[in-house]
């Protein structure tokens, strides 16, 4: 088994995990809602 | 920078509960490849910014060596415009943004309190995404017709006519925009929800909080470059005409999504540096950062207002007199949350006791000489001024400063102020004494005289020039040879200091007082705060 590189899981709490996992979608949903919103944009003109 | 200690090198077999969290690196190529340690990351990241400095580097030495004289001296003008092309691209991506990111993974965590990034897997393949980019950027040279030579901005219309390097450039640039939005979120996540007991947002050391900022710019812009690229892409090969005039598209749009992105991008380039430069003086002042909630709010001004003043860069292309002044009193105004900065960080260093130690010539370095370009900054903000020096060579004198002398020069005080507790050996304090006045001296030699010769109205990106421009060109020529030569000391010094020297102590620098240096040894354990410290 390969050993972990990190402390895993490096959330201490599940809440905490739950947290992280909830923010990194929000962000991600932020940028690919800008990206395809510019081009839309542009589209629709 | 790899010689963390491995503390809890045994294996699974050892039969502990805790097993999974004490484990060292594997060995050789497969710990970097798989590895999910930010520390491990953040070195990677150094080391690849480290190897694109240089290969940016020989691209600006070769600029600089067909300009030593007037006439065309060693290349042919599309193969000269490939490499100012190529020169900013990897500079910018290649360079710059990844050592700030690698000064991220290695410090965030730790700065409040984490075991680790919130993603570490998302983290890895942050970082390995670079290698393809980087690829794709530098073999671009030999395909037919040569690297991209549109300037890095990609304005079309010489974008869109161009050959295949442009779309080789354009999906390394869609590739290192997802490494870089990837990375964002890993940072803003990390800070936002993994902080130890204690650390609340306005404890958090100025390095955190400049990235937090940087991080939501990443988000903000770097989609908007994906999208204008992604339009430059259509409008090459699926017939659309987004900035085509023949089909009834219009060039100047890509200037102003362009330049969206491009502004916040260069405070991208710049705040982390800010957080550096704000742990390095308070430590070599040894005093706390004056107005530190000044600071935060001041970064945020900066973030804000940089998402109003992209036209800046555009003067020339026929907007409305309400527009260009519109962009012109916002240009302007980022002066008054930047002079704050300045101000705080001169008040800082006012009656402490101060040392004169690598990094802090660095920091006052970057002080002094950051804020030349932030004043011809202001200068070329003034709209009828700007639309005589647009182009020229003043500007590339202005962007020089900022981010050879700002952004760089806080890339290299930082290595410098952080190399003893991440290899536990300290570097070679007079070689690194030197390295700081070589590269000041060659620095200026090289771009001071870029101001003369713009306001003379010599042009940028042009491999011949006229005879008048030609004993300043000169000068500055040997100065960029000057600050390159100088730059191998950097690496033989970085080098030596991660394979042995005089240990280091686990608070080095006096005045540093950032939990790297007040919880943990030096160099730090493969795994850093498993349990979270308190912070009171």
């Amino acid at each position: 088994m390969r050993p972990h590189t990190h402390r895993e899981p490096p959330a201490r709490t599940p809440e905490q995990r739950r947290r992280a996992i909830a923010t990194g979608f929000a962000l991600a949903a932020v940028a690919l809602a800008f990206y395809a919103a510019m081009i839309l944009h542009y589209v629709a003109h | 920078m790899s010689s963390v200690i491995h503390a809890h090198d045994h294996d699974h077999d050892h039969g502990h509960d805790e097993a999974h969290a004490h484990h060292g690196p594997p060995r050789g190529f497969t710990r970097w490849l798989y590895t999910t340690n930010h520390k491990d990351i953040g070195t990677m990241y150094l080391v690849f910014s480290c190897v694109m400095f240089f290969v940016g580097g020989t691209m600006a030495m070769l600029i600089r060596a067909e300009l030593f004289k007037p006439g065309l001296q060693f290349f042919d003008p599309q193969f000269f415009n490939s490499l100012t092309t190529m020169h900013g691209l990897i500079m910018i991506f290649g360079a710059i943004m990844p050592a700030f990111v690698g000064f991220a993974n290695w410090l965030v965590p730790m700065q409040i309190g984490a075991a680790d990034m919130a993603f570490p897997r998302m983290n890895n393949w942050s970082f390995w995404l670079l290698i393809p980019a980087a690829l794709l950027l530098t073999t671009s040279f030999f395909v037919p017709g040569g690297a991209a030579a549109s300037g890095w901005t990609l304005y079309p219309p010489l974008s869109v006519q161009q050959g295949i390097a442009v779309d080789m450039t354009i999906l390394a640039i869609h590739i290192l925009g997802a490494s870089s939005i990837m990375g964002s979120i890993n940072i803003i996540t990390t800070i936002l929800n993994m902080r130890a007991p204690g650390m609340t947002l306005m404890k958090m050391p100025l390095f955190v909080w400049t990235w937090l900022i940087t991080a939501y710019l990443l988000i903000a812009v770097m989609p908007v470059l994906a999208g204008a690229i992604t339009m430059l892409l259509f409008d090459r090969h699926f017939g659309t005409s987004f900035f085509n005039a023949a089909g009834g598209g219009d060039p100047t749009l890509f200037l102003h999504v362009f330049w969206f992105f491009g502004h916040p991008e260069v405070y991208i380039m710049i705040l982390p540096a800010f957080g550096i430069v704000s742990q390095i003086i308070p430590a070599f002042a040894r005093k706390p950062l004056f107005g530190y909630a000044s600071m935060v709010y001041a970064t945020a001004s900066i973030a804000l207002l940089s998402f109003i003043v992209w036209g800046h860069h555009m003067f020339t292309v026929g907007m409305p007199a309400a527009g260009n002044l519109f962009f012109m009193y916002g240009t302007i105004l980022i002066a008054v949350p930047t002079g704050v900065k300045v101000f705080n960080w001169i008040s800082t260093m006012w009656r402490g006791s101060m040392t004169f130690e690598t990094p802090m010539l660095f920091a006052i370095g970057f002080l002094c000489l950051f804020t030349i370009g932030g004043f011809s900054g202001i200068v070329l903000a003034i709209v009828p001024v700007d639309i005589t020096l647009h182009n020229t060579y003043y500007v590339v004198a202005h962007f020089h400063y900022v981010l050879v002398s700002g952004a760089l020069f806080g890339i290299m005080g930082g290595v410098y102020f952080w190399l003893p507790k991440w290899t536990g050996h300290m570097y070679n304090e007079g070689m690194g004494k030197l390295h700081f006045w070589l590269s000041m001296i060659g620095f200026n030699v090289a771009f001071f005289p870029m101001h003369f010769l713009g306001l003379a109205g010599m042009p940028r990106r042009i491999p011949d020039y006229a005879l008048q421009f030609a004993d300043w060109n000169m000068i500055s020529s040997l100065g960029a040879f000057l600050f390159g030569a100088a730059q191998l000391l950097l690496v033989y010094n970085v080098i030596s200091t991660v394979r042995g020297g005089r240990a280091a102590e686990q608070k080095q620098w006096d005045g540093a007082d950032s939990l790297e240096w007040t919880h943990l040894p030096s160099p730090v354990p493969y795994h850093t705060f498993e349990t979270a410290p308190v912070i009171r």
